[in-house]
């Protein structure tokens, strides 16, 4: 009895210990993408273990293990974010399903999303001083380039992003978070002839043409986002030399976590006019510099932290010649940034970024007559902008995105200004005016995106801003939804109300209106895109309703009564052949607005009906390419003389402008790019208006045919 | 007697499994490492494709996490290299190669294989991405010096240097003399180069296929031959020197 016990405990011990031990747990489930496709060969297991399995073509997994008690599961897939899951294992079979999220890669230079276009990797620098001389007619510019797709209109030959419809100043810019105020360099009314930052300083940037998220406020029609350089991994000198320019910059890092960016650039642009023969009135060339450094640190495993400061200056003389006399405009601009940003990892999935910066343009313009000084216009300005804004995001499936900014704004004007409005003549007599003017603006914001079955994902937000100066209250509620029809094909919609507040100026009880409500714009926005492989095409229809704008009135100054639409729709197609690559963008605009001093509902200047841009890049041999762009853009609205109110169009603009260039290295870690661009080939003499309508008075492009040429060198 | 050996069966397996626990990193490398030879012999897709998933498993053990990374990048390279034909399944391979040697060289940056590994990565994506010309152009030159200076006998990295010479434009650098004496370095070296256990020590073959295919390129088809036999001769189950034999063979250039 007893021996049989021994035994029997012997037996149970020898057989059943191993299987309490071993005592196996079944793993099993699928694997899809938040669509809910399959995918097959997703490798799943348990962390610091051997045990996992491949999904199945149906995306389906099942594997056992001996572990026991708390483990994580890692899901893992090429193109897709990592998952990790924590899972108590305890001999009961554990069922799983999970989805993935796709990794955005941004692919090659630009691609495009709905309504908005991306440039720059996920990670790092693809704006690079290469692709920069390599776009023509762009003259290194990131507003020139924008301009080439579509939803942009070529109003005049300035950089201004006039978006579908809207006002050059309905396009916000923002660098790391700070919003920047003064984006142009040599401002005109439409907007400027350069954009104010250089490529060279930045990592990506993101443009939207409407329907944005409820992050971004205070902007009517569209949004250009700029991210600066990060933590530089390694050592980069370059230098660049062309015909009306000198720059220098480079990358160090200084420690492992710790690094700077800087640069510098000169323009000068009297060599370029003169090596053309270009007949121009000035009495003082284009002249412009900036500087930029940029600190980065990475102060531990979850943070960063980033230090801008950016500086920019430019000046330029013109004679004038106007049929009654003769003067000289000056005029000068200084742009400063500063801008701390730090970025935290609160855990896995939600992260905390916040910035302050604080910007300052000043501005001083100056007409003339002749040597004797008789200012008919002498006024300086300026503006400082300080802002603190936060935001907390986190990414899960539902990802949300809360924040808030404050924002004050300063504004100072000193000088002469004639008594007549836009009329500059020596015979009006001038005011003086000397005013200050301060202003806050306050907002919260909430977004928050999500993925439902059938393919369909939805962004939903709301926004509050808050104006001190008018004390009005802005309510922004956005939503897209998108849905993905087929793998190629994507549909989308978005709706939303943009709000704008006005410069602080125009509140003034003298010269403005203390109780003018903020602009309103509703965007309607239906979009469709087909993608595959190294193809695109998308067409896109949008209205937008216009409220509140800005209208003259005797009494008040200004009043908040004025309103339009604009509708349309932009069509984009690109593909690549290899050594060849090809796109054309097209917008058809058409725009009404009855505002300002318009007797009814009227075309305003950036009322372009067609707009098309074509941009082809050819690589014959390797690191050699030829790049053309061809522009097209019906001409501008304008009251003939003597005619009807702005019932005439200026002529059509076109414009044809190739870029060569050719990547040589001369050493080991060496690049030299070699360039040269022709402006204008066909030497289009483009009108931009009459003088007071009469069309013997053109006012002419100042280019013909431009060549410009250059080298840059980095090692 | 009896209860004796109870004990010791159960302490036996209690080994058995705390051994098999901890049959650790060290060895599955040396498993991975033989499985990949024999993938490479065959050109076996598939078979590396297996590995990948193990070496994936393998790099959350928490140990020599980089070496693992480095393992895992190789072989998603050469699915890349053997697969290069089908432009996008090659594509992402090599995306997720340089994603692993990028994480590799994080957890390790003074290891010479890695940043050889590193540049032969990037110059497979510079072919797919021809734009990316300016920033891998100069990472490619970069890798490759940081490799020699940390371990200037490594003949792994004269491999790739010479590898890589062979297809890039001499203006830039590279031509067939140059890769030729690289080849033949990386060669010299390899004869000294003992087993590395757990650490690479792949390439004894391939370096003569590279020569001959070199020589190829220089249209001295016989000398090509040559090194294509030097390298059967090296590993006897080399298929793709086999196939590159017969190719010249049946081309009726095969004279001896």
């Amino acid at each position: 009895m007893k021996r049989v016990s021994v035994n029997s405990i012997g037996l149970i011990l020898v057989f059943f210990l191993p299987v309490v031990l071993y005592s196996s747990t079944i793993i099993k489930g699928r694997v899809a993408n938040v669509r809910g496709e399959a995918l097959t060969g997703a490798n799943v297991f348990l962390e610091g273990t051997l045990d996992g399995a491949s999904a199945d073509k149906d995306g389906n997994f099942k594997f056992v293990t001996e572990e026991r008690g708390e483990h994580y599961l890692r899901v893992k897939m090429m193109g897709y974010e990592d998952f990790r899951k924590n899972i108590l294992i305890k001999g009961e079979t554990v069922s799983l399903e999970v989805s993935l999220r796709e990794v955005v890669v941004e692919g090659e230079g630009i691609t495009v999303k709905a309504s908005s276009f991306t440039t720059g990797e996920g990670s790092g620098v693809t704006l690079t001083p290469l692709e920069v001389v390599m776009t023509p007619g762009a003259a290194a510019d990131i507003c020139w380039a924008i301009k080439s797709f579509p939803g942009v209109q070529q109003v005049e030959e300035g950089a201004g992003l006039f978006v579908r419809g809207g006002e050059v100043t309905e396009t916000k810019f923002i660098l790391d978070g700070a919003n920047v105020y003064h984006p142009y360099r040599y401002e005109s009314p439409t907007g400027g002839f350069f954009g104010t930052f250089t490529p060279f300083l930045l990592k990506g940037t993101y443009f939207s043409s409407g329907g944005f998220g409820a992050e971004h406020g205070n902007a009517l029609s569209g949004v250009l986002s700029m991210e600066s350089q990060d933590l530089p991994s390694e050592r980069v000198i370059s230098l660049g030399m062309g015909l009306a320019n000198l720059s220098a910059g480079g990358a160090v890092p200084l420690r492992d976590n710790l690094g700077i960016n800087f640069s510098g650039n000169q323009s000068n642009t009297k060599l370029m006019f003169d090596f053309n023969n270009i007949e121009d009135d000035f009495t003082e060339y284009p002249f412009s510099y900036d500087l930029n450094l940029n600190l980065a640190w990475r102060y531990s495993e979850k943070g960063r932290a980033k230090i801008f400061f950016f500086r920019e200056k430019n000046n330029v003389g013109v004679s004038l010649q106007e049929p009654t006399w003769g003067g000289i405009y000056k005029g000068n601009e200084t742009s400063n940034l500063y801008n701390l940003l730090i970025d935290h990892a609160l855990s896995d999935n939600s992260f905390l970024k916040f910035n302050l910066s604080r910007t300052g343009f000043g501005k001083e313009m100056e007409i003339t007559t002749g040597e004797e000084y008789i200012p008919i216009l002498d006024l300086e300005n300026t503006d400082e902008i300080n802002q603190a804004k936060i935001l907390l995001e986190k990414k899960t499936f539902i990802s949300l995105k809360f924040g808030g900014c404050l924002e004050q704004r300063k504004s100072y004007f000193e000088g002469f200004v004639p008594s007549e409005e836009d009329t500059l003549d020596p015979s009006v007599p001038s005011n003086y005016y000397d005013r200050e003017y301060k202003s806050y603006l306050s907002s919260i914001f909430l977004e928050e995106t999500q993925f439902f079955p059938y393919n369909l994902s939805l962004n939903a937000g709301i926004r509050f801003d808050r104006d001190s100066k008018s004390e009005k209250n802005a309510f922004d509620p956005r939503l897209s939804l998108s849905w993905k029809v087929a793998d190629e094909i994507t549909l989308s919609f978005a709706t939303g109300t943009f709000h704008q507040f006005y410069e602080p100026w125009l509140y003034d009880p003298d010269y403005g209106n203390p109780d003018l409500d903020p602009m309103e714009a509703r965007h309607y926005i239906i979009s469709g895109t087909w993608e595959k492989n190294s193809g695109m095409i998308r067409l896109e229809g949008y209205y937008k309703d216009y409220n509140k704008l800005l209208k003259e009135h005797d009494s008040l100054n200004y009043v908040s009564s004025g309103f339009g639409y604009a509708k349309g729709f932009d069509f984009f197609i690109k593909k690549s052949f290899g050594k060849i690559e090809g796109r054309v963008a097209y917008s058809y605009l058409k725009a009404r607005r009855n505002w300002q001093d318009y007797p009814g509902l009227f075309s305003p200047d950036f009322d372009i009906t067609h707009n098309l841009t074509a941009v082809l890049n050819i690589s014959p041999i390797p690191f050699f390419n030829i790049v053309a762009r061809y522009s097209y853009a019906t001409g501008k609205p304008f009251t003939p003389m003597g005619g009807d109110f702005r019932s005439d169009r200026v002529p059509s603009y076109y414009k044809v402008d190739v870029n060569v260039s050719y990547l040589h290295s001369f050493f080991t870690n060496n690049q030299t790019v070699f360039y040269l661009a022709v402006n204008n080939v066909t030497k289009r003499n483009n009108i931009f208006g009459y003088y007071n309508g009469d069309e013997n008075e053109p006012i002419e492009s100042s280019y013909g045919r431009l060549y410009y040429f250059g080298v840059s060198f980095q090692m | 007697m009896k209860r004796t050996l109870l004990v010791l069966l159960i302490t036996l397996i209690s080994i058995g499994i705390y051994a098999e626990e901890k049959a650790t990193v060290d060895s599955h490398i040396l498993t991975i490492k033989t499985e990949q030879q024999e993938a490479l012999n065959k050109a076996d897709v598939e078979k590396f494709k297996e590995i990948s998933p193990k070496l994936e498993r393998l790099s959350t053990f928490g140990d020599k996490e980089w070496l693992v990374n480095y393992y895992l990048a190789l072989n998603n390279y050469r699915i890349s290299t053997i697969l290069y034909e089908d432009k996008e399944m090659s594509e992402k391979y090599i995306e997720s190669a340089k994603e692993a040697i990028q994480k590799s060289i994080e957890g390790k940056d003074d290891f010479a294989d890695s940043h050889a590994l590193f540049s032969s990565i990037l110059g497979i994506e510079l072919g797919f991405k021809p734009q990316l010309g300016m920033i891998n152009g100069m990472k490619i030159g970069k890798e490759i010096e940081k490799a020699k200076k940390l371990e200037p006998e490594n003949p792994r990295v004269y491999l790739i240097d010479g590898n890589g010479k062979l297809y890039t434009p001499a203006m830039f650098g590279g031509g067939v003399d140059k890769a030729i004496g690289l080849l033949e370095k990386a060669a010299e070296l390899f004869k000294k180069e003992e087993n590395r256990g757990i650490y690479p020590d792949w390439g004894k073959d391939e370096v003569y296929v590279f020569l001959g295919n070199a020589y190829k390129e220089k249209k001295e088809d016989s000398t090509a031959i040559k090194f294509y036999k030097k390298a059967l001769e090296v590993n006897p189950d080399y298929g793709w020197a086999k196939y590159l034999l017969e190719e010249l063979d049946t081309l009726g250039s095969y004279s001896q």
